[in-house]
This record gives structure tokens, sequence and C-alpha cells, in this order.
């Protein structure tokens, strides 16, 4: 979001300071940070002195629940004599803390939707106003494949602030105006780093870069912009027999970002709300009439892949995938993203 | 205190109507709903009651063997009997749910249903499901 | 079971399919194929020969493959399955229920002992799963290969629930049980019973107390169905909760509406539930919904004295009624 882009800094925070600089972070800040809580670990909402945890794979839910809630109120309207409607933006300011480098890439990709065509003020208003401290990955889970993606788990310069795990500290690589001026407000949690922290923080960084153990080859993906000759492909009706048209994979999607808008009415006072809808649910696309396009798990389940792989490329230029392996871990039938592209270019 | 009451439309709705007609006294508190039978009750409806945060639910029928549809109200009971012991579990008291049998002759019984209903929950120290739970970022 | 177990036990498998599909005794066979990590595996639907090989049976196939059963209604296609015994009893509970006809279902019960799951695997073994070489099984241990040194588990803290009081012995409704001479079953049942999710620690707790436990874990559901979706016996077509005709619950995931969501979904297969699991394993947030289910399932069978899923004539409790039923209503 923040494109000014001065020359990066590099510091050092100690780990057993992180703590204190959250609690003092929390005076200005609504922070986010992954917390552990039924052996699941999540961004939840921080309080002073409490839990939190910087060691973790990936968080269940991807972030995009920050800046696209599951149901967000967009307005209340109130009917007496005149209408009135009163908006709901969330105007606080944020700080989310320990995002892994493909979900702040997922974050980049929704912006072009959020951006497009019609400004999404909900989404927009929260991206300017959070900073966003990621954390690289050094020992990535067995369902990752970002690589794939070229996306590099140990950097991420999208991020304000990026930290990389020097086992007693955090080498803390500033990436933005809006990171330094969160630095500088806190000189005392922060030393300069020297060139061999820098380096062993490379170094550290490197083995992440291999030993994934799915994954796929960027360039074969391209065959799904032949949508006629991919449309028809057996491989929809051989995936739409197992799917169980749940919507797990939508909704741990880091891209996902598909959306209902409801409005509810008591008397003479409501709201609108919007909250997340499933290409994977009959509902999604049902129409009033009862025509139903997509009515079969085989449409469905081709819309998921074809608008990640094929129509988001065509419009935004970019696959909408981020290799976070959130589909690949919680299917429960175990279709795999990897291997249904290894299917279809393996002819 | 809040009400819903399920009333089976041959004869706890006839029973409520006698009440009324008979001029017999009973606590303001219920809403009645009329239902084709007691065995109409899906049990959604009455955790979607108790999970408005209504005070109890009340639901109403024939006697057993006069059921205007024969055997409804016994099947009514069987699933009953089993939805009281999982409102329990799930942490609501169960004498939040309760089930009447009274005839369209019984107007009285009605009325004293009622009474019946809203002195039991008035006995109870645990307070309904909450109106708005639920953990917001 | 060893390794060289379950290789004779695939081709035993593989072959017995084969006379099946050449024989056109089914039309197809839903069966277990290798999944895209070493500790999974998927359903898969094989109607050719030239699949065969895609069939496995290791101890990773944890799936209930009988919910490939429901919603086939219109479609009169003879279908062969692979089942374990606790699939057994869902697919029992579909007979039963008119989703199915026992004629045309060919049941293969293979030899099982237990099958891992795994997601309490992978808890166990934490990101060091993805260097696994091999797993050899060592009685009460399982042994992790890995590069460096070995990883030794023991094997009953990877089986799901299930398997703890299963006594993994044929059922009188398979058409075939497929089993392996050096190993037999007696052999396998050293796994020793475990009462089932317990209770008590619920059953203690005051109404609020109670209330605030489910209500934490339902605030974390996101409504992603997978729960209903994957149950065998939950087979309705059109489900109350995607109906046209009324929003029940509100779209969004409210508390509220998830209780009513969860406790309507057990309450709806309380008499068909047969503790699979499949509904707790594949949650994403880990809400207990065994629990709920459990619980019913022990409250119909001391009050009717029924237990789903046992025979394919039992009435089910919701189907019938007896004058004489307790009654505790006035």
């Amino acid at each position: 979001m923040n494109s000014n882009n001065p020359e990066r800094t590099y510091f050092l925070i100690k780990k057993s300071k992180v703590q204190s600089l959250l609690n003092n972070l929390y005076n200005e800040y609504k922070l986010f940070v992954p917390v552990e809580e039924e052996e699941v670990v999540d961004f939840r909402r921080y309080e002073v002195d409490g839990n939190f945890t910087l060691e973790f794979t990936n968080t269940l839910l991807p972030p995009k629940g920050l800046f696209l809630p599951q149901q967000e109120t967009l307005f209340t309207f109130n009917y007496e004599r005149d209408i009135s409607i009163e908006e709901k933006i969330e105007v606080s300011r944020r700080i989310i803390v320990g995002i892994r480098p493909c979900d702040s890439k997922s974050l980049t990709i929704l912006d072009e939707v959020f951006k497009d065509v019609n400004e999404d003020v909900y989404y927009l208003q929260k991206r300017n106003n959070t900073l966003l401290i990621g954390l690289g990955c050094t020992n990535p889970q067995i369902y990752c494949f970002c690589s794939s993606l070229e996306i590099d788990p140990g950097k991420d310069i999208s991020v304000d602030i990026f930290l990389t795990d020097l086992e007693d500290s955090y080498l803390v690589s500033v990436n933005t105006e809006r990171g330094q001026l969160l630095i500088k407000d806190f000189p005392e949690y922060f030393e300069k780093a020297g060139e061999d922290e820098i380096t062993r923080a490379l170094e550290i960084q490197s083995p992440a870069r291999e030993g994934f153990s799915v994954g796929f080859d960027k360039k074969d993906t391209e065959v799904f912009m032949d949508v006629e000759k991919i449309f028809e492909h057996p491989v929809w009706e051989e995936l739409a027999e197992t799917c169980l048209g749940c919507g797990i994979c939508t909704y741990l999607c880091s891209t996902c970002h598909c959306f209902d808008i409801t409005d509810e009415l008591t008397k003479n006072e409501g709201r609108r709300f919007r909250c997340w809808d499933s290409c994977q649910f009959f509902s999604f696309t049902n129409m009033a009439s009862g025509h139903n396009p997509r009515p079969d798990r085989k449409e469905r389940i081709r819309q998921r892949f074809m608008h990640k792989l094929s129509y988001f490329v065509s419009r935004y230029g970019c696959i909408a995938c981020v290799g976070c392996g959130r589909c690949l871990k919680y299917c429960p039938v175990d279709i795999d993203i990897t291997r249904v592209i290894g299917t279809i270019t393996n002819e | 205190m809040e009400i819903v009451a399920f009333c089976c439309q041959w004869c706890s709705y006839a029973g409520a109507d006698l009440a009324g007609t008979s001029r017999l006294k009973y606590p303001a508190d219920i809403r009645i709903i009329k239902i084709p039978c007691s065995s109409r009750i899906n049990p959604t409806f009455i955790l979607k009651a108790l999970s408005k945060g209504v005070d109890g639910v009340m639901v109403a029928g024939c006697h057993p063997g006069d059921c205007h549809y024969a055997t409804g109200n016994y099947f009514t009971r069987r699933r009953l009997t089993i939805l009281k012991r999982l409102l329990e579990f799930s942490g609501i008291n169960p004498e939040r749910l309760q089930l009447y049998w009274i005839s369209a002759a019984e107007g009285g019984k009605f009325a004293e249903s009622v009474r019946d209903m809203v002195s039991r929950l008035e006995r109870l120290q645990d307070k309904p499901f909450p109106r708005n739970p639920g953990i917001s970022l | 079971m060893k390794n060289q177990s379950y290789v004779e036990l695939t081709n035993i498998l593989k072959q017995k399919i084969d006379r099946l599909l050449s024989e056109k005794i089914v039309d197809y066979m839903i069966v277990y194929e290798k999944g895209s990590l070493w500790f999974k595996t998927r359903p898969k639907m094989i109607r050719k020969q030239t699949d065969m090989e895609k069939v496995i049976w290791n101890r990773y196939c944890q799936f209930n493959l009988s919910t490939f059963l429901k919603s086939l209604s219109g479609k009169d296609e003879n279908i062969g399955i692979i089942a374990k015994k606790c699939d057994l009893g869902s697919i029992v509970e579909l007979i039963k229920n008119n989703q199915i006809k026992k004629e045309n279902l060919y049941i293969l019960q293979v030899a099982c002992d237990g099958v891992i799951n795994w997601q309490k695997l992978e808890n166990l073994l934490g990101t060091k799963v993805a260097k696994a070489i091999e797993v050899e099984e060592d009685s009460p241990n399982l042994v992790i290969k890995m590069p460096e040194r070995n990883i030794e588990v023991l094997k009953n803290d990877c089986l799901p629930d299930k398997c703890l009081i299963c006594d993994f012995q044929p059922s009188p409704y398979a058409n075939d049980f497929l089993t392996i001479v050096d190993e037999k079953i007696e052999d396998i049942k050293e796994i020793k019973s475990q009462p089932l999710p317990n209770l008590e620690p619920l059953d203690n707790m005051s109404y609020e107390e109670r209330l605030g436990y489910w209500l934490k874990h339902f605030s974390r559901c996101m409504r992603c169905y997978a729960c209903r979706n994957v149950c065998p016996v939950c087979y309705c077509s059109t489900c109350m909760f995607d109906g046209q005709e009324g929003l029940w619950i509100s779209k969004e995931s409210k508390t509220s509406d998830n209780y009513v969501y969860h406790l309507t979904r057990a309450f709806h297969v309380a008499t068909l539930c047969v503790e699979c699991g499949e509904c707790q394993r594949v949650c994403p947030v880990n809400i207990p919904l065994m629990k709920l289910n459990s619980k019913l399932a022990k409250e119909i069978s001391d009050t009717f004295g029924y237990q789903a899923g046992l025979l394919i004539d039992d009435l089910s409790p919701f189907k019938t009624y007896c004058q004489e039923d307790p009654d505790e209503f006035k």
C-alpha cells in the first residue's frame, strides 16, 4: 500500500523485549498478534501482557479477515421521518505483527480487487491505517509452496517492517517511512544492526527457500489462459466426484474474497452488512428465478481454480494464489491445487 | 419475561381460545405461535427462539392418544425428551423448555400451564441465552 | 499392522476389485488413492481397470468413504466400496434409511487395526513431518524414519478416538472381508478399550460455564459446513440451512446462529450418528463436535435402548413410538 520506498535500514530487537514493545504499542494502536488457542494459531487483539507467539508456521485463518472481516456492518440506517444513514468505517490505527510473506503478498493481490473500478472504502481505509510487521519463514510447513509463485519466504519488502529470526533477537528490516517513524518513536528497543548480523540473517533465510514438498512450475499455469481448452477438461469431473462442496478452501484461502451483501431490518431501523461467501456453495450463484448457472460441484470447483489461475490473471496480471498451503492442509478430501496444475500440464 | 408458546391448532390453541372466552387470567408473558400439530416442531424452532434470548419455550399439544393426526404427539414426546437433554448439555437449563398436554376443552389447564411455566422460570438461578454473544475484533 | 501387510492387502484388494469391475458386479468402486503428502490419502472413484494401480490401502486411510453413498438418488448404479469396521455403521444407517439399496452395494471390508489421524500425527511431529522418509510399525510404537534420527511415537496417540474402542471384527453386512493369514485380527486386537470422549468435565459444569464453553467454541465457527457435508448420514438433498424458503440462520457467522446450527445438526443426525468422528476431524477450527454427538447417542441409548449402525432391521427411535414411553411432561 505504502509506495514511498526510502533506503532500507536494519535494526536489532532482543526477543525478550518484544512483549514490552507490544505493551507500549498497545496504547496507540489496535494490535493484532498471532495467539495460540486450542492448538490453533490465529491473529487476535493483543491485550497488555497478553499471550502471543512468533514461533508458528502459519495462522489458521489468513489475515484477509482483518481487512475483509467474515462479517462487517457497512452502515446502519434509521427511518423516522427522514432516512438517516450512519456509515461504519474503521478509522483506528492498527498494527499486525507476525504476518508471513505469503500472506502479505495476498494483501497486495486483494488490493488490486478492492481498488478496481469502484474503490472499496471499507477495505482500503483499513489497509491505509494498518502497519504490517512481517516475519520471515525459516521452517516452512509441509504444505507450503510459496516458492512456486515466486514468493521469497525469507524476504518481504511489501510490509513496513520485516523481522528475521536470529535465535535470541530479530533482525528488523525497515522498508517504509511509516516503519521508520515507528522505530523512531521507540528508540530504546532497537539497536543498529551490524553487517555480520545482516549477512547472518541472509544465511538463515536461505534454507527456507528450499525444501518444499509440493509445488509446480509457474510457467505451467499459462495453459489455464486457454480457457476454451481447459474449460471442458476431464479433471473437473474427477475432482467433483470427491469434492464435498464445503467452504474450507475458500474461507481459509488468503486471496479468496467473494462476499454477499444483505440488509437486516427491524421495524424502522436496520443495517447493511457483508459477509464471506463461497463459490463452492450452491446458493452462491442461485438466482431468484431458481436458475443456477453453476448447478453442480463440477462447475463450482472449476470456478475456483479457473478464477485463481485464469480469470484473475487476465484481469490483474497475477495468479490469485500465494502458496500458503491452507487449502492443501485442511481440505477433507485432499484436493490439491498443485496436483490439479500438474494433472493438466502433464498431458 | 418472554415465553414463546407453540400451540397445536386442534387442541391447545383451541384451549387458549377457551381460556380467553372464559375470561381466565394468565400471565401476559407468552407469545403464541399456532402450529398444525405439536410434531410439526422442528428442534430449530426451539433452538432459534432460545438463542434469541427468550426465557423459555412452551410447546403444547393434544393429550397422548388424542392427537388429531392419531400419533403425532407421541413422536413429539420422544423428540423433546432428547432435545431437553441436549439443551442441558449445551448449557441451557432444560426447565426452559416445557411440553404440556392441553385439550380444546381445557381452558383452565391452559391458564394453569402458563402460570406453571412462568413460576418455573422465575425460580431459575441461571440466565437465559445471552442476547449478543460472541467475540468481536 | 506391518508395512508389508499393507502391501499384501493392497494387492489382494486390487485383484478383488479387478474381478468386481471386469465381471460388472459393480459399475464403479469407491477406493482410496495416494494423497499429495506421504501421510494422506484421498477418496477416488474408479470405473476402469486401467485406474487399478491407483488403489491403495494403508494406515492413513481414515476417510469414511460411505459419505459418497449419500445423495445418489436417481442414479441406479451398482457401487463397490472399501469399508473399515467403523464405516460399516454408517453404511447400515444409509441402507436402513433407504438412501441406498443393499443389493446395489458391494461392501469390501478390509482388515484394519486403526487408522492414523493426520492432524494428530502432524501435531506430534511439527514441521519435522516434511522430513520423514518412511514409517514402520513397532507395536505399540510408530517409528518415523528421519534423515538424522528416528522418532518414535505411541501409535495410540495418533489414532482417532473411535479406533481405541473398536473391535475390528468382520461385519455381518460386508460382502467380503479381506485379511491376511499371518496377522490375524486377534493379534491386532492389542489396542485396549478406552472410554469415548470424556463428557464428565462438561457434565460437572454449571449451566453458565457449559454455555460459555460451547459459545466460545461456536464463536470460532466460520460456517464452512464441512461438518455437515462430510457426515455420511446427514443426507437431506437440500439442507434447511441452505433453503430458499426462509433464513433460519443469518448468513453472518453469528455465535448465536452457530449455536442453532450446530445443535440442529447434531439433533438431526442423533439417531443416525455412528460416531465415526468425521465432523470433528474435518473441522478446521477444532470444535469438539463429537461431544455433542456422543452425548446424544448416549441419551438415546439410555432412553430408548437403541444404538445406531448395528442392525439394518432396527427401527430408528424417532420413527416409532410406544404409548408407555417416558413422559416427564404434564
